[in-house]
């Protein structure tokens, strides 16, 4: 068992000898040993990524519903078809074959949801700093028949929180907002996709995009898409009001009076020092398995 | 807004379990009961409340009993595991009950790590009702 810092460098790369300095340097690690097992994240959400060969078969998290989740919610696979494939599991056989093997879901069809549920699950994770982790035996799983390389899943999750950023702010503030149908919702609901009327029929201000995910059997980062194009489009109002998507701009006011502004104070050759007060809010976390 | 023993108070019990919502992924609702199964305090969307407080009663009851036969030490809660969701039976001090319900991603190890300063939160809140 390795127990891990939390890592603070986003770009780490391994080190021989070193702790890795965050999760996807372990990841790295753990593919240039062709590692099979598990990685269980201690963070809130934490989570379980499941290595076979030194790459990424499945992750599971409770940020982001499984692949579990979302047969089951879609009743695309009864209770009684998954407990089966169970049993096969007990008998040494994959749980995927299983199912497959039955004919609950197609080959592809469950290969193409193993492999978006392994990029969904690595987003949720990324949006917290994680506090720890713990590298373990194999622990069965639904896998992706062929695994991911963990650099293209740290590169596709950095691509998702810059999306996510760049259109609306900080992904960790979305991932937590509470938010319920507009007044305008209701006057052009017949004209909505059904996946927009879908959302605004569960949204109740009570639930995250997190739960949202999870009522529909939905992944994490499309439920995110869909909430800011549903929001230029005025279609939910926010609880509490909108969530902070940017710093404010007013005028801010050091100690002493003094005001931030642009314009230049470092001395020629000196670094530039950060000020508390221009901290923005949280942008996610690249050090979960960003890149 | 159920009732309880005071305003103030029913208020301050909604908040720690809309709190506790807030702090544990996958907790969707939960309600606070007194062990003969009635209701106190409720953070609920689609749950009957009188309900959920009726069947915790029975719930932790049968729970214990259990325990008791299969020799495994005192109950510290009963977890109810669907294939559509969570549901959590605890005791709050020796006269109330909380039932958590959650989506089936709840983080259950968060929320065994929450529980503990949620229920010294009820318990503190509902010495109140006790005569002095």
């Amino acid at each position: 068992m390795t127990d891990g810092p939390d890592g603070l460098d986003a770009h780490g790369s391994p080190q021989d000898g070193a702790l890795p300095r965050n999760v996807p340097a372990l990841l790295l690690r753990l593919q240039q040993e062709g590692f099979s097992g598990t990685v269980t994240v201690s963070a809130s959400p934490g989570g379980t990524i499941h290595l076979r060969d030194g790459l990424i078969g499945a992750i599971e998290t409770p940020g982001t519903p499984s692949v579990e989740s979302v047969l089951l919610k879609s009743g695309r696979v009864d209770d009684k078809g998954w407990a089966a494939g169970l049993t096969a599991v007990r008998h040494g056989g994959e749980h995927a074959a299983a199912l497959v093997g039955q004919g609950l879901t197609g080959a592809a069809e469950l290969e193409i949801l193993c492999v978006a549920t392994v990029f969904e699950g690595a987003f949720a994770m990324s949006l917290v700093r994680p506090e720890g982790w713990e590298v373990g035996a194999v622990a069965p799983a639904v896998l992706a028949p062929r695994g991911i390389e963990p650099r293209t899943v740290a590169e596709e999750t950095t691509r998702r929180l810059a999306l996510v950023s760049r259109q609306w702010g900080s992904p960790a503030d979305l991932a937590r907002a509470k938010m319920r149908p507009s007044a305008r919702a209701d006057r052009v609901a017949g004209q909505l996709t059904s996946r927009y009327q879908a959302l605004l029929a569960v949204a109740n201000g009570r639930r995250s995009p997190r739960d949202l995910a999870f009522t529909l059997g939905r992944g994490l980062f499309g439920v995110m898409v869909d909430l800011i194009r549903m929001n230029d489009l005025q279609l939910v109002q926010w609880e509490n009001g909108l969530p902070a998507d940017r710093p404010s701009t007013a005028p801010r006011l050091l100690p002493g009076g003094r005001r931030v502004t642009t314009e230049a104070r470092t001395p020629p050759g000196e670094l530039p020092r950060r000020t508390a007060v221009a901290r923005r809010s949280d942008p996610g976390h690249p050090d979960g398995l960003d890149s | 807004m159920y009732a309880g023993s005071s305003v103030t108070s029913l208020a301050s019990l909604v908040d720690v379990l809309a709190s506790l919502r807030e702090k544990v992924m996958g907790v969707s609702e939960s309600v606070l009961s007194t062990t003969d199964g009635l209701l106190v305090a409720a953070d609920t969307d689609t749950a009957q409340p009188e309900a959920v407080a009726a069947l915790a009663a029975a719930t932790l009851g049968l729970g214990a009993r259990m325990a008791e036969q299969a020799g495994t030490g005192a109950l510290r809660d009963v977890v109810i595991r669907c294939g559509g969701g969570h549901v959590v039976v605890l005791a709050v001090g020796e006269r109330a009950l909380l039932s958590v319900l959650g989506d089936e991603g709840l983080d259950v190890a968060a929320l065994q790590r929450e529980t503990p300063a949620t229920v010294e939160q009820l318990t503190g809140l509902l010495e109140g009702d006790v005569p002095a």
